[in-house]
């Protein structure tokens, strides 16, 4: 039984749900810009399927939706697909952890050499290195920072606002980094 | 006891073109894609059992006279 959500509707539906829930994520993290740029991609693809499958045996395909053989290549291209996945996840998976991944290295274990010992994932010597420079630097902007406090008030219009700026982006980029991770 | 491979033909095209239909009448009349048609006729596609029996319904005739198993017998 053909049910609306098998149809070309019922597809269309779904993205423009899709498209509005990649600006929405994107605006969550004031990069509206961004996210429209984002969403006119994803709309953008949606339409090139949804117009071209008409025209284009393998863009009908690529909907999922049509008579048996479309399905039937559809569900062997994913399964392809699926196949090809459990080799690149783990690959990239061993490749990220030789290389250590800059993301994961808190900033106490950017103080000291030792790997933290609550994370299961490991940081590279290069990768903390570069997270304890980072925040020297984040440091000295807040120094520079408490400087402009003079006889208790203090000048929150200087250029050294950037720095505590730049720090609180520092802090939101671990979160930050795991929603673009799982959306990509 | 032989080893084989099973190759199917079909007399689809015959029988379309002698009732002087095109690819994409018969692919609506069976609600499948003009693709497919083409693609049953080369015999780049097995249809399922359900479209195997709307061809044969659609042409009057059976299962059998549409579609021929081919053995090539390899001997062992």
């Amino acid at each position: 039984m053909k049910t609306f959500w098998m149809s070309p509707a019922g597809q269309l539906s779904v993205g423009l749900v899709l498209v509005a829930a990649v600006f929405v994520a994107f605006a969550l993290n004031d990069d509206a810009a961004n996210g429209a740029v984002g969403a006119a991609l994803v709309l953008g693809f949606l339409l090139l399927v949804y117009f071209g499958r008409r025209r284009s045996d393998t863009l009908d395909i690529m909907s999922g939706i049509g008579d048996e053989r479309s399905k039937l290549l559809y569900t062997r291209a994913v399964a392809f697909s699926g196949t090809v996945m459990s080799f690149v996840l783990p690959i990239w998976w061993l490749v990220t952890i030789a290389k250590g991944d800059p993301t994961r290295c808190s900033r106490s274990a950017a103080r000291s050499s030792a790997p933290p010992s609550s994370s299961p994932w490991p940081c590279s010597r290069g990768a903390a290195k570069r997270a304890r420079s980072r925040v020297r630097w984040l440091r000295s902007g807040l120094r520079e920072h408490e400087n402009d406090c003079h006889d208790g008030e203090c000048d929150t219009a200087g250029g050294e606002q950037t720095h505590g700026a730049e720090l609180q982006r520092y802090v939101r980029a671990s979160p930050q980094r795991g929603l673009q991770l799982a959306l990509a | 006891m032989c080893k084989g491979s099973l190759t199917v033909r079909n007399d689809v095209r015959l029988l379309r073109t002698a009732r002087d239909l095109s690819q994409g009448a018969l692919a609506d009349a069976l609600g499948v894609s003009r693709q497919t048609i083409n693609a049953i006729e080369t015999g780049r596609y097995l249809p399922s059992l359900p479209l195997a029996f709307g061809l044969a319904r659609f042409f009057e005739t059976t299962v059998e006279q549409i579609f021929h198993p081919d053995t090539e017998e390899i001997p062992t």
